[in-house]
Order: C-alpha cells, then structure tokens, then sequence
C-alpha cells in the first residue's frame, strides 16, 4: 500500500521536476568553460566531443524514463524521450557513434560529475551543490 | 470490272492512296519527331523525380549520418540506394568532407543534389547527398516510350490508309469505272444516254452524268449539223465546178508570178492552151505570145498591191486565130492569189478602133475632119514644139449658090473635087482637113515667111479658080484663104485657129477671091466691133442715135421732092460712126429689128412735124434685110403712119437686093401688102449686088436707085455711062423711077439728065443734114432751080 501512496507522490515529482528548472553542469574545477545551446545539442546527440577549446567533453544520461531526461531534452530539442531513444537507436546498429553514458539517477551524475572533470550532466537547479559549476541554463531563454 | 482494271483506273488509286499514306506518314512522323521530344523530356523529369523520391525516404536517416559525420552509417545508406536500378551512383558528404561515395557504373547525366540539414534545426546545414542517375536506363526508357508511339501511329495510318482506299473505291473510282463503261457502249447518235452510277443519282457524279449527256446531246446535233453542211458543199462544189467548167468566159486562178493553179476549158481555147488537166496546170500566163509580155504581170501586181479589182485589154499571139484582144478581169481573192476572168474583145476593140478612124475623118472626102485636125496640130505642137508651121483656112466664095442653087448632091462633088484639088497642090507632109461645110484647113509644116505663105496661098487660089464643070455648065469657084503662123501668130491651137479665121474673116470681107495673113490690127478691128456691138444695146435708150435727112432731087425740075433718112450714131466716147460700120453688127446682134423700127418711128414723127410747118416732103426709109418679112410687119409700118396721120404714100422703104436671097414668098408677099397699101418700095445699092434682071419685073418695086459706085466715075467714055443708060432705060421700060446716088458734079448732073434719069442726091445737092437744118438746104436748093430754070 505504501507503494500505492508513493505513486502520486512520484507523479507529483515528475510533474514538479518536468516544471523544475534543469541545469547542465561540471565540477567546479573543470576547464569547461559555459556552453551554448548548440554546443550542448552537437555533444549530448554525438556530433562531437571534443570543444572548440580542444577539451574532450563526456556527456552524462539519466535513464530515458527519468523525468529529468524528459525535462531536459524537451527544454532543449522539444523532442520527448521516444524520439531521442529512436535517434539513437539507427545509429546503434550501425554507426560508430555511441550516445552518451547512461547513470542511474541524479545521485549518481553527481558523483560522476565530481569524479571526472571531463563529464557534464543535467540535473535540476535544486540539486546543485557548491562542487558543481553550471555551464549552461535554460533560464535566458 | 470483269477484266482487269484498266492502267489509268489502277493508277488513280494507286495515287490517291500513295498521296493518303504520304501525307499520313508526314503528319505521324512529325508527331512522332515531336512527341519523342516530349517523351524524353518526360523521361529525363520521371527519372529526377524518382531519386527526389528516393532521397525523401532516406533523408531522415541521412540527416543523422550528415549530422554526426557517420561514414558507416552514410555507406550503408548509399549501398541501399544503389539498390535501386534507376542510380548509377551516390554521393553523401558532411560540410568538410564526403562520408560515402558508391557507384554501379561511371556517372553520364546530370546529378541531382540535396542540401540535408540538421535533425534538429532545420536551419542547420549539416551535409548533402548526390544521386546520379542512370542515364542508359533513361535511354532505354526514351526509345521503348518512342517505339511504343511509333508503333502506334503506324497502326494508325495503316488502318487509315486502309479504310481510305476502300473509301475512294467504292465511292470514287468504282462509279468512274462504271461510267467510263457506260460511255464505251454508249450509242450516242441514236439517242442513248448515259445513266448514272446506282446511288449517285443527286450527288457530283450525278450531275457530271447529266453534263456528259448534254454534251453529248450537243455533239451530236453539231455532227449532225456539220454533215449538212458537208453534204451542202459537195453539192455547191459539183455546182461550181460545172458553171466553172462550162463558162463561155475564161476563168481562171493564178499567183502573183501570173502562174495558173487552175483554169477552164473556155480559157484554154481563147489562149490556144492545152485543156487543164494534164499535168501542166502551173503554166505562167507571162510565158505566151503577148504583144507586149509586161503589162498582165503589171496588171497582177497592180491588182494584189493594192488588194483591188483591175482589168485591161491586152494583145495576144493565138496560135489559130492571130492576134486576139482579150479582157482580164482580175479579182485579188487571198495572199498573192487572184482569180482572173477573161473574154475575147477582138470585135470590141475593131469595133473601137473603127469608130476612132471615123469620128476624126470626114466621111465624105476622106480627109480629116475639125477633131482629127485639131488632134494632129496638138501632135505636132506637143511632139515637135520646135518646128514652124502656117495654118491655112480656106472658104469656097459662092459655094453655098452653087448649093442653093444645084442642089447638095452637087454640092458634095464639088466638095470632093476641091478636096482633090487641093491635095494636088500640096506636098505630102502637109495635112488638109474639111472643118465643115465649105471650110478647109491646112497643115503646112515649114511654112513660115509671109513670102512662102502668100506664093502658097496664090498657088491653092488658083487651083480652086480653075472652072467644074456642073450639069453640062461650067462654074467659076473663088476661094477666100486666111493664114496664121507659128510662133509667130500664135503658140496654141486655139490662138492660131482664131487668128487665121480672123485673117480669112478680113479676106472675105475685102470681096473674097483673096488672101490674108493674120496681123494684130484684125484683132483690134474684132475688139472694135465687139465693143461696139455692146455699146449699140442701149444706143437707142440712150439716145445716141440720129436721123439725117439727104434731100431727093427731082431732076426735071431741080426741085426737092423727097428725103433720105439716114442713121447716125453719136457715140460718146468714138463720136459720129457712121452706118456701115455699125449697121453690120446690128444685124448680127438682131439689135436691127429696134434700131429700124425706132428709125422709122422717128421718121414719121419729123414729118408730121413738117407738115405741120407746110414743108411737103416725103420720106425714104432704109431697111435691112433682116427686118424682112417678121422683123418689121407691114401691119407695124401702117400703124405707125396712122398714127402719125401720114397716109402711106408719104413714106418710102429702101430694101437690098440681098433682101431677095431669102425666103422669096415670104419677102414678095411683105412688098405686097405694104405697096398695095400705098407705100413706095425702093430697091437700093442696085448694081452691086448679085442682081438679077429677072426679079426687077416680078417684084412689086417703085424705084430703083443706082449705087454711087457706078455715079462717081461717070464721063461721056466711061463704061459706067453705058451701064448706067442701060439701066435707066430697062426701068423706064419696066415703068420704073430711078434715083442715081452719089451726085457730086455738074457734069455728073447733066450726063444723068441726058439719060433721062428721073431722081438724083449727093453732095452736089447738099450732104445729109440734122433735121433742123433740111427746111434751109430745101429751101436753097429750091432756090437753086428758080435760078437755074430762070
């Protein structure tokens, strides 16, 4: 039954996170410098990884089912989860190109982000911490 | 139709047909040119349209290859569209380099391109994609669409061509067929028509139909037409062919060169030809024997030059009959043709030649006549203009007497015997014409000098004078010869004839038995009298004319006892002329008849005058011979006495012998009435005349009056004085006055009185005086007598 309870209440913050502002950062040290909107797209959907600065970038996922993921792509291509799954889906079976590595949850990005100062992910503004710097929001938008 | 199609039927349809599919084969290959143009192009779009179809099913994936410069991802891409037959190869690239480029074959055709732009910003431009397509496949595909529409059309105009033909058989060249047939066994002349193809009645072929048989219709009444007309012709030509054949005249046609094409028996006789016929039909008429061989082919060309009818008499040599006279009559019928029509004249022409000779002879000497003369003084003058010659008139004095009197069977010998007469006296190359009556002319060439003339003349004269011998008498003939000469008396015929009778006018009257040769003083004489012959007209109106009075002596007494009225004529211009000059051409104008009676007229009235003053006189009247008998009727004298209240016995008329030459009867019976009624007759001039005793006892005279030519020589010696007793003697006998004229002298006077002459005048007396001054002469000589009787 608590299951039962805990349902709206994921619900309730899917819908709060879809609504919460989502960020893209790095560790706080990190030589990547703030980023546009098309930098992040060419990085996140694998066109390249490498910045104009010469820095490699390693992009970080949330699971296709997270509503940060949901929240995230639809504030910057207005494409859902589905349509960036099917993207990457033609070029798994055959192209070189691999998308981004996937990480279980929020906990884990930010883990990863302060292990490796070559990663950027998304997580919500709420989630920042002072190790982490943003690099990109959707705020001026 | 049941034997094979003739070559022309065959040949239309052939041509119709070949023209269809000609004309099929043109259009359809030009729409054919013109769609295989189409079709390529079609092709070539087709082609393009289906690799922008291609491309729009990759392009999803392609954007994502482009976008991540996926060269697997774009090779495999690539791979599967050259799946597809229409690309022969397949280019995708991202913005720096190419991804994957494949091909099947080397790329020949434009290739299509396409701008490929992000996944996720259709503003992105992230690469492009390059189909090539396969141009063989389009070419294939353009000749196989090509070849399916030829085939089509082909289909097509072989169907037409096919249904076409069969069109123009059966509704064209069958019925044609059938026509043509038709008119083979038509029998047109006997009136069979033609009937139109069946189901063809009212459409072209119906109506060509209808125009053959009308056509036919008119050929056949113009054939039918034609052969009348033939028919006609043979007839007219068998017609014509005998007239031509059986003429009396000479027919024939020839060409400009006088050869004959064709001629008649007629012809052939009056030319002394063989007959037409044998083969020498173009004989030239020039060829024969003609007097002169120019003239016909003259008449030829005269008659074709100027395209008229011509004809002439020529000569010919016949070789049976002689010399011919033959007319040609000639009709120009067409270019250098004529037709000639041609008859012997030879009577004619003698007949003419005869008549010629005569109308210039004399038929009665044999000499030329006036015509014949007169032609050959113009021959001379117009041939030898040069030369001299006399022209001789010559009148016989006395001739007509010796016709009156003998009759003209006389006449005529004597004629004869002149003409002969005078040929002997000339020489030969003189010409004598008779001119008429007793006139002869004469030709004397070389004559010129009067000397010659004149010894001719005499010559001629002479011949004539010598005595005829006429019914057992012997008779003197006297010839009165007028000569003019040329040049020198005239240059014309007409002058020299005129000037000779002038000259033979002036012999004749100087007493004929003469000769004259013309000079210009007998033309001015002739001028004179013509010019007083007209002022004589109104002489009488104008009261020119005048009475003198010459008083009549009675010599026993030597008183006065009658006058002598006598004419004076005062001209205006050429004063007193006195009678014999004027009277003459009063008697040739007829004027005499006036002048006479206005004399007697005035007579009268001065005697009445006279009486009225106690002066007794009576009165002599002259008239002329030509007022006897018509000219001055007794009936017109007594009248006129009446009127006066003269009884008749107070008027004497002076007649002339020659009064008695004309009509006796008529003269005898005038004398008559008038001395029966109591008028005195006197016969004047007696003496000079051609008198004859014998009318002095059977005329009704008074008095006779002795001509002064036989008074003014009168002496005691003279034969005059003998002649002149004689006659005073014989009329005493005869119980006839007698009044000698011309007294002048005492001696005249007494010789006269001796005789036993009853009457006298003359000048001794007194001379003719105006009327107003004879009362006074009377009365001297009146007095005269009392002195000489006292």
């Amino acid at each position: 039954m608590p299951r039962l309870h805990a349902l709206p209440l994921l619900l309730l913050l899917a819908l709060s996170a879809a609504h919460a502002e989502m960020v893209v950062a790095v560790r706080a040290d990190s030589e990547i410098g703030p980023l546009n909107k098309t930098e992040l797209t060419h990085i996140f959907l694998g066109r390249y990884r490498q910045l104009a600065s010469g820095q490699q970038a390693e992009p970080l996922d949330l699971p296709v089912a997270s509503p940060e993921h949901a929240a995230f792509y639809e504030a910057l291509l207005n494409k859902t989860s589905a349509e960036i799954r099917a993207y990457w889906a033609r070029l798994v079976f055959t192209g070189r190109v691999a998308p981004p590595r996937t990480v279980d949850n929020s906990e884990r990005l930010q883990e990863q982000l302060l292990a490796n100062p070559r990663a950027l992910g998304y997580l919500e503004r709420t989630k920042l911490d002072r190790r982490l710097r943003v690099v990109f929001e959707f705020g001026e938008r | 139709m049941k034997s094979s199609p003739p070559l022309w039927q065959r040949s239309l349809l052939y041509r119709t047909v070949a023209s269809i599919v000609a004309m099929t084969l043109l259009v359809g290959g030009l729409l054919v040119a013109g769609l295989s143009v189409l079709v390529k192009q079609k092709a070539e779009s087709e082609a393009y349209r289906r690799l922008g179809e291609l491309i729009d099913t990759v392009e999803s994936t392609v954007r994502i290859a482009c976008f991540v410069k996926d060269e697997q991802l774009a090779a495999e891409l690539a791979r599967g569209l050259l799946r597809t037959q229409e690309i022969s190869a397949v280019r995708i690239s991202e913005e720096q380099k190419s991804l994957a480029y494949l091909e099947r074959s080397p790329p020949a055709a434009a290739p299509l391109e396409r701008q490929i732009s992000s996944p996720f910003n259709e503003q992105e431009r992230v690469g492009s994609i390059v189909l090539y397509p396969d141009q063989t496949l389009i070419e294939e595909r353009i000749i196989t669409s090509t070849v399916y529409i030829a085939s089509q059309f082909a289909l097509l105009i072989a169907a037409v061509a096919a249904a076409l033909t069969l069109t123009v058989y059966r509704l064209v060249i069958r019925p044609i067929a059938r026509l043509s047939h038709g008119l083979h066994e038509l029998d047109a002349e006997s009136g069979a028509r033609l009937y139109p193809p069946l189901s063809h009645e009212h459409n072209l072929l119906g109506t060509l139909t209808a125009d053959i048989n009308a056509l036919t219709a008119r050929l056949v009444t113009s054939l039918h037409d034609e052969q009348a007309l033939h028919r006609q012709q043979e007839i007219d030509e068998r017609k014509y062919r005998g007239i031509f054949e059986n003429a009396e005249s000479g027919i024939f046609v020839a060409d400009g060169k006088c050869r004959m094409t064709s001629y008649n028996r007629s012809l052939a006789r009056q030319l002394g030809l063989p007959p037409a016929g044998d083969g020498n039909e173009t004989l030239a008429l020039s060829d024969l024997p003609w007097a002169d061989r120019g003239l016909l082919p003259r008449l030829t060309a005269r008659c074709l030059d100027e395209n008229i009818h011509a004809n002439d008499d020529f000569e010919l040599m016949h070789p049976e009959y002689g010399w011919r006279w033959l007319n040609f009559s000639l009709t120009p019928v067409g270019p250098d043709l004529v037709q000639g029509i041609v008859s012997d004249v030879t009577d004619r022409r003698d007949a003419e030649t005869r008549a010629r000779r005569l109308a210039i002879t004399d038929p009665l000497t044999g000499l030329p006549n006036r015509g014949g003369f007169e032609q050959q003084i113009k021959l001379t003058l117009g041939t030898r203009p040069e030369e001299e010659f006399a022209l001789l008139l010559l009148d016989l004095d006395g001739f007509r007497q010796i016709n009156d009197a003998l009759g003209f069977n006389v006449g005529d010998q004597v004629l004869v015997g002149m003409a002969a007469r005078l040929l002997a006296a000339l020489k030969s190359e003189d010409t004598v014409a008779r001119l008429g009556g007793d006139d002869f002319a004469i030709l004397l060439p070389g004559v010129s000098s009067s000397i010659s003339a004149g010894k001719l003349a005499q010559r001629l004269k002479k011949a004539i004078s010598e005595p005829v011998r006429l019914e057992n008498r012997e008779h003197g003939l006297r010839a009165s010869i007028g000569l003019a000469r040329y040049p020198a008396d005239g240059s014309t015929l007409p002058e020299l004839l005129r000037h000779a009778e002038l000259a033979l006018a002036c012999a004749q009257s100087d007493g004929g038995n003469t000769w004259r040769i013309f000079e210009p003083s007998m033309a001015e004489a002739v001028e004179l009298r013509q010019q007083l012959s007209s002022d004589l007209l109104g002489a009488s109106a104008r009261d020119e004319l005048r009475l003198h009075y010459q008083p009549i002596i009675d010599l026993r007494n030597h008183r006065v006892s009658s006058a002598e009225c006598l004419l004076r004529w005062q001209h205006p211009t050429l004063g007193m002329i006195a009678p014999d000059r004027f009277i003459p051409l009063a008697e040739e104008t007829g004027l005499i008849e006036e002048i006479g009676l206005w004399c007697l007229e005035t007579a009268c009235r001065q005697l009445a005058a006279w009486d009225a003053r106690g002066l007794g006189l009576n009165l002599t009247v002259n008239v002329s011979a030509r007022q006897i008998p018509s000219g001055l009727p007794p009936e017109t004298v007594l009248r006129l006495l009446a009127r006066h209240g003269l009884p008749p016995s107070r008027i004497g008329l002076e007649i002339t012998e020659s009064t008695l030459i004309g009509d006796r009867r008529a003269v005898e019976a005038w004398l008559e009435a008038l001395r029966g009624a109591g008028c005195w007759i006197y016969l004047d001039d007696f003496g000079t005349g051609y008198s004859s005793l014998s009318y002095l006892k059977s005329l009704q005279l008074d008095t006779l009056k002795i001509d002064k030519a036989f008074v003014r020589d009168l002496n005691e010696a003279s034969h005059d004085r003998v002649m002149v007793e004689a006659v005073t003697m014989m009329a005493d006998s005869l119980q006839l006055s007698v009044v000698a004229e011309g007294i002048e002298t005492q001696e005249q006077l007494q010789l006269l009185r001796r005789m036993g002459c009853r009457y006298g005048q003359g000048y001794l007396f007194s001379r003719p005086v105006p009327a107003e001054q004879l009362p006074e002469a009377v009365a001297r000589i009146d007095a005269l007598a009392s002195r000489t009787t006292i």
